[in-house]
């Protein structure tokens, strides 16, 4: 009987509401009815709803939950982060509100933000939302590389990465990864040839940590034996970023260092991103990087286009230009280091999301390197990599 | 004569101008009786709508009274406006914050709720319902250190007041003092014979 009443209600409410905005707001009207959406599961009229309400000054919790709920099932993390943080501040301890900024976060790739959320949680409340905070093995992954170059002195280059993410506690990560390279060529001097092979083997380790929700730390270390024609250097490479992230903008400073029995090079670097709200995620970055060798600074320009094309397909487009010689990108990671310095660089990734445990990328990519021997010549080298990842 | 008749005419002005200032007076007081009248017959709206024809923001028997009856209509996001206006009208008066704390918990805004009890000590720092209650939320959040300061007080002030005791006892338990725990729950009994929820806690402690 009671039930039937307030189904009753709410289709009255219902009634009432097509003429939008000129129906009086008030707090009763606004809580049926956005519940009422929220349980019918009619995300678009939530949505629409829920913003005129706080525009006419009604903001509480479960309004701001809903919301929330609603833009990330929609697909927007944007909006549904900066909703469910505004629950948040109402109450600090509700497992709904961190659950799912957990779960926006990580829409966001911010996965040390997300834990930070979850670190909030109690281990029962974690369990009711599916939030696993710490994992000996979160994710393995693959990538394999090979190009193929426009000059007959350089053979087509393989690379092989392995990787392994643990998280020892739910505010840090710790990614590992060993990669080895190779490539074989001949180095074309006035009065001789002289050929050449080189090997490559790195082990890199990467450590993240969410001192605060939207400030992180990061260190990384990257150990690479380089072997160019039994002519051996050691590389260590440190690093060190501080990273926030307020709502749709990103901000992030670096700086690193790899010392070898060549020289040091340092280098130092400013990103920052914005991401726009809405189901695309399209996601802008731009970066500089100041790269210092033998007293010679360079800068270096980088710029990453995102979206998503569906709710599994991302797609990000990127280039980078200057002299990378010994340059280190996507968090040291990956160490351009070689023969051939790399002076411009562009690339497409697809990341296909299969579904909830594996992710498959492939990147194409367009580069023009400068010849070691003669750095007026310049030759052209096409990319592709394949990567999985396999979360557990 | 020209200038007598202006003075004249200026001089009504300002005599209807504060005749107009003087007048809400009555109809505020009218206002408020109605209102009462309008919450024992359950008709709040009413009492809000007789209110707000004669509102005035700097008023806090106004915003303070309104907050109440936008409570007691469960418009609840409503009547944190007007007590959030009632309170800084005046920061020291205790009861809007108590009105605003009605209203946060019927919206679980549990830190609304912890920021209005802190203020209210900062005022009234023996304020026994705000140190229970502060000290309830903190227990629910696992903060049994800074519940357990919150009840200790209470106790000091009413040894004899058994639901101040049994939550310090429960807290003490969770802290991990167990000789202190043991004493409390003891003295919950002595209060409340053959209580459970004390019984329930010697028995963990055995």
């Amino acid at each position: 009987m009671l039930r039937k009443f307030s189904y009753i209600i709410i289709i009255l409410l219902i009634l009432s509401y097509p003429a939008k905005g000129q129906h009086e707001m008030n707090f009763q009207f606004v809580d049926t009815l956005t519940y009422h959406y929220y349980e019918s599961g009619d995300w678009e009229n939530l949505i629409e709803l829920a913003n005129l309400a706080v525009k006419e000054g009604i903001d509480y919790k479960y309004l701001r939950q809903r919301a929330g709920y609603a833009y990330l099932i929609s697909g927007d993390y944007i909006r549904a982060a900066r909703n469910l943080e505004k629950a948040l501040k109402y109450d600090s301890y509700d497992p709904f509100t961190l659950g799912y900024l957990y779960y926006s976060n990580l829409g966001l790739f911010r996965a040390e933000t997300a834990g930070y959320y979850s670190s909030g949680m109690t281990p029962d409340q974690r369990k009711n939302y599916q939030i696993k905070s710490t994992k000996i093995v979160e994710s393995i992954d693959l990538e394999l590389n090979t190009a193929f170059t426009s000059t007959t002195l350089r053979s087509d280059p393989g690379y092989f990465r392995l990787g392994l993410l643990s998280r020892p506690l739910s505010r840090l990560s710790l990614y590992q990864s060993v990669s080895a390279f190779n490539q074989m060529g001949t180095i074309q001097y006035p009065t001789q040839k002289f050929r050449f092979q080189i090997r490559q083997f790195g082990y890199y380790g990467l450590i993240k940590y969410a001192v605060l929700p939207h400030w992180n730390i990061k260190a990384a270390y990257h150990f690479i034996y380089y072997d160019f024609s039994s002519s051996i250097t050691y590389s260590n490479l440190g690093y060190a970023a501080l990273s926030a992230d307020f709502d749709m903008v990103t901000l992030s400073i670096n700086a690193s260092a790899i010392h070898n029995n060549q020289y040091v090079t340092k280098q130092g670097g400013l990103k920052a991103g914005l991401i726009i709200p809405g189901r695309r995620n399209l996601s802008f970055t731009g970066g500089v990087n100041v790269l210092n060798q033998q007293d010679t600074s360079r800068l270096i320009y980088s710029g990453i286009v995102g979206i998503s094309l569906s709710d599994k397909v991302r797609m990000n487009a990127d280039v980078t230009y200057g002299y990378q010689n010994y340059y280190n990108d996507f968090d040291a990671m990956y160490l351009y280091n070689s023969i051939d310095p790399v002076i411009f660089r562009t690339g497409l990734t697809t990341y296909f999301m299969t579904n909830k445990k594996i992710t498959f990328w492939l990147n194409t990519g367009y580069e023009r390197k400068e010849y070691f021997e003669n750095n007026d010549y310049y030759y052209n080298q096409i990319s592709i990599l394949g990567g999985l990842q396999w979360l557990f | 004569m020209a200038i007598l008749r202006m003075f004249a005419t200026g001089f009504l002005l300002l005599l209807q101008v504060s005749i107009i200032n003087a007048q809400p007076d009555s109809r505020i007081n009218e206002a408020f009786a109605r209102s009462y009248k309008a919450e024992q017959n359950g008709t709040y709206s009413e009492g809000v709508a007789d209110l707000k024809s004669v509102y005035q923001p700097d008023n806090y028997a106004m915003n303070a009274r309104l907050g109440w009856l936008l409570f007691l209509s469960k418009q609840y996001t409503e009547s944190i406006s007007y007590y959030d206006k009632a309170i800084k009208l005046k920061p020291y008066a205790i009861e809007s914050r108590f009105g605003m704390i009605k209203a946060c918990n019927a919206l679980e805004s549990w830190d609304m709720v912890k920021e209005q009890y802190e203020a209210i000590l900062k005022i009234d720092s023996q304020n026994t319902t705000s140190l229970y209650w502060l000290g309830v939320l903190l227990y629910n959040r696992k903060e049994y250190d800074q519940a357990a300061k919150n009840f200790e007080k209470i106790v000091n002030l009413y040894p004899m007041d058994y639901g101040s005791v049994i939550m310090l006892a429960w807290t003490k338990l969770f802290q991990g003092k167990k000789t202190d725990a043991r004493v409390l729950f003891d003295h919950a009994i002595l209060l409340s014979p053959g209580d459970s929820s004390a019984t329930d806690g010697l028995n963990l402690l055995k």
